[in-house]
């Protein structure tokens, strides 16, 4: 039968410190196990319900996640970014009962979403008893997803060994109610391990010196993230053992760094595709994974395709279901990942995704977007958006420009400048072009679309 | 112009394409990068920037790049990379 995450809380010994704060101030698994069977008590006609968790706080969050998952046969993590309309679009979709606020440690407010359905299946003999977990994949452009999964496959590659877990203690970089932060979150309870969560992730300063102080040994991070670690002062004060990265594209270059920065620690790179719903792990601290892996791999949890350019996945564990938006899957059981890959000596190297979105630092940016604010400029005639590789940001966005006339007295240097300028209010500072060349022609297909 | 004048005249840029007010006629060698107001975004337009300008990012032709952490790190690296 599934697990309940009190059940993992359980099998690791009581008195182990399981979450800290920034203080120092550390809650045993005992005393979180305790508090959870109480919470599930107090709240029991939340029962089965399908609940959207909304919280102030990543670490009430943290202390409450497994009490909500003993309750609710839904859980949604939401995001706190999220616009009223998405929110509500994902609550129709999802069958949303209850949105549960929390803050400082408690369930602050409940709000039934709906009167007109009625909510009755307490304790109905038949009801599931595998709680399913929501996650909207991050919608900055084009249709979000919702996928839902079960305890299982977010556990699915978590090292649970409890012996050496002990040893370890997480520091979290991001909330737990995005992929990212659950992912840590979990993993620091699948091997009894400890997990520091500070109240304010966003000085990156601060958080190091918070880690510091608490003797983190064990980060994961996106690369952008880890760049903007190794150039902050206080990083030189860490001592890690296990360096995580995932979410971008990670670069040789950054993993040197790393390894340099860091002799001692671990150094993995996590592939991880939210459609497929599961993650593989590069260990030999080079960029991209041995191509032997697009051969049937025992050893893996996955299989691994590439048609042309594109990686196709399969695996055991696929995101159980979605909810809102589209996947690409063949007659083969793969899942299209989205992103493109090349097969160079003997390991395959990830070039981005499929549909040309550019991730800047984890924001994604869709070329057309930017080409449609350029297109409207007095003096363009044709753009082209591309992501620039960039040794701060993984990537940036850079725009070739056919100018309407030729002028050769024109000041290239005004004209970019003037290009910059016009794109401010229409787009994200992260949109606008960092870099723009001034070019004869733009490359289109035989369609007379650019060539992507 | 020396390159220090460059950086600083590139520094300045990127922190208006960040929609920054904030302009730097000096910046000290011992200035902590991230305690300015450029934040990562700036930066990253900072590198990019100075390659447009000069030629070349030494942070991708170092094998392992060490990252500065203040701005006198920042133009030793340029410097180093200008040989």
């Amino acid at each position: 039968m599934a697990k309940a995450l009190r059940e993992y809380l359980s099998l690791v010994p009581p008195e182990r410190p399981f979450l800290l704060d920034e203080q120092g101030e550390a809650l045993s698994y005992g005393a979180v196990l305790k508090l959870t069977d109480d919470t599930a008590k107090k709240y029991a006609h939340l029962n089965n319900a399908r609940g959207a968790i909304v919280s102030d706080s990543s670490y009430t969050i943290a202390l409450l996640l497994p009490a909500l998952n003993s309750l609710l046969s839904c859980v949604y993590l939401q995001a706190q970014d999220i616009t009223p309309e998405h929110a509500k679009r994902i609550y129709k979709a999802a069958k949303i009962d209850f949105i549960i606020e929390l803050s400082e440690g408690k369930i602050k407010n409940i709000t039934r979403i709906s009167e007109d359905t009625p909510f009755a299946n307490h304790d109905d003999a038949n009801s599931q008893d595998i709680c399913t977990w929501l996650l909207a994949t991050s919608g900055t452009t084009g249709e979000p997803k919702l996928l839902s999964y079960t305890l299982d496959t977010l556990f699915a590659t978590s090292s649970k060994n409890i012996d050496v877990g002990q040893k370890y203690r997480w520091g979290l970089c991001y909330e737990p109610n995005r992929f990212a932060g659950l992912q840590v979150y979990l993993q620091a309870i699948a091997s009894g391990s400890s997990l520091l969560v500070a109240s304010d992730l966003s000085n990156t300063s601060a958080l190091l010196s918070v880690f510091t102080r608490a003797n983190v040994n064990s980060i994961s991070a996106t690369p952008s993230l880890w760049r903007k670690f190794l150039m902050s002062p206080e990083h030189a004060l860490l001592s890690l053992s296990n360096i995580t990265l995932g979410g971008e594209i990670s670069q040789q270059t950054l993993l040197n760094s790393l390894g340099h920065a860091f002799p001692k620690a671990h150094i993995i790179h996590i592939y991880a595709s939210t459609e497929a719903g599961v993650s593989i792990t590069v260990k030999d601290k080079k960029a991209g994974f041995p191509s032997a892996w697009l051969n049937k791999s025992k050893s893996l949890p996955v299989e691994l395709k590439v048609i042309n350019k594109l990686l196709w996945i399969k695996t055991q564990f696929p995101a159980d279901n979605i909810l809102l938006g589209k996947l690409s899957k063949d007659s083969d059981g793969f899942i299209n990942t989205g992103d493109m890959v090349e097969v160079l000596d003997e390991r395959v190297q990830f070039l981005g995704r499929e549909n040309g979105s550019i991730n800047v630092g984890g924001n994604k940016v869709m070329p057309e977007k930017v080409e449609n604010v350029l297109l409207a400029h007095p003096e363009v005639l044709m753009a082209r958006c591309y992501a620039k590789t960039n040794s701060i940001l993984g990537s940036l966005v850079c725009a070739d420009i056919v100018l309407k006339t030729h002028k050769e007295q024109l000041d290239n240097k005004a004209l970019k400048r003037n290009l910059k300028f016009f794109c401010k209010g229409k787009l994200n500072t992260f949109e606008i072009p960092a870099t723009f060349n001034i070019v004869q022609t733009v490359a289109t297909n035989i369609n007379g679309k650019i060539r992507r | 112009m020396a390159l220090r004048e460059t950086i600083i005249e590139k520094f300045n840029e990127a922190l208006e394409q960040i929609d920054s007010d904030k302009e730097y006629l000096t910046i000290r060698d011992e200035q902590i990068l991230l305690d300015t107001d450029l934040d990562s975004l700036g930066f990253a337009i900072l590198v990019a920037l100075l390659d447009e300008e000069l030629g070349f990012d030494p942070f991708q032709l170092m094998q392992t790049p060490v990252y500065p952490t203040t701005f006198g790190e920042f133009v030793n690296i340029y410097e180093n990379a200008n040989g």
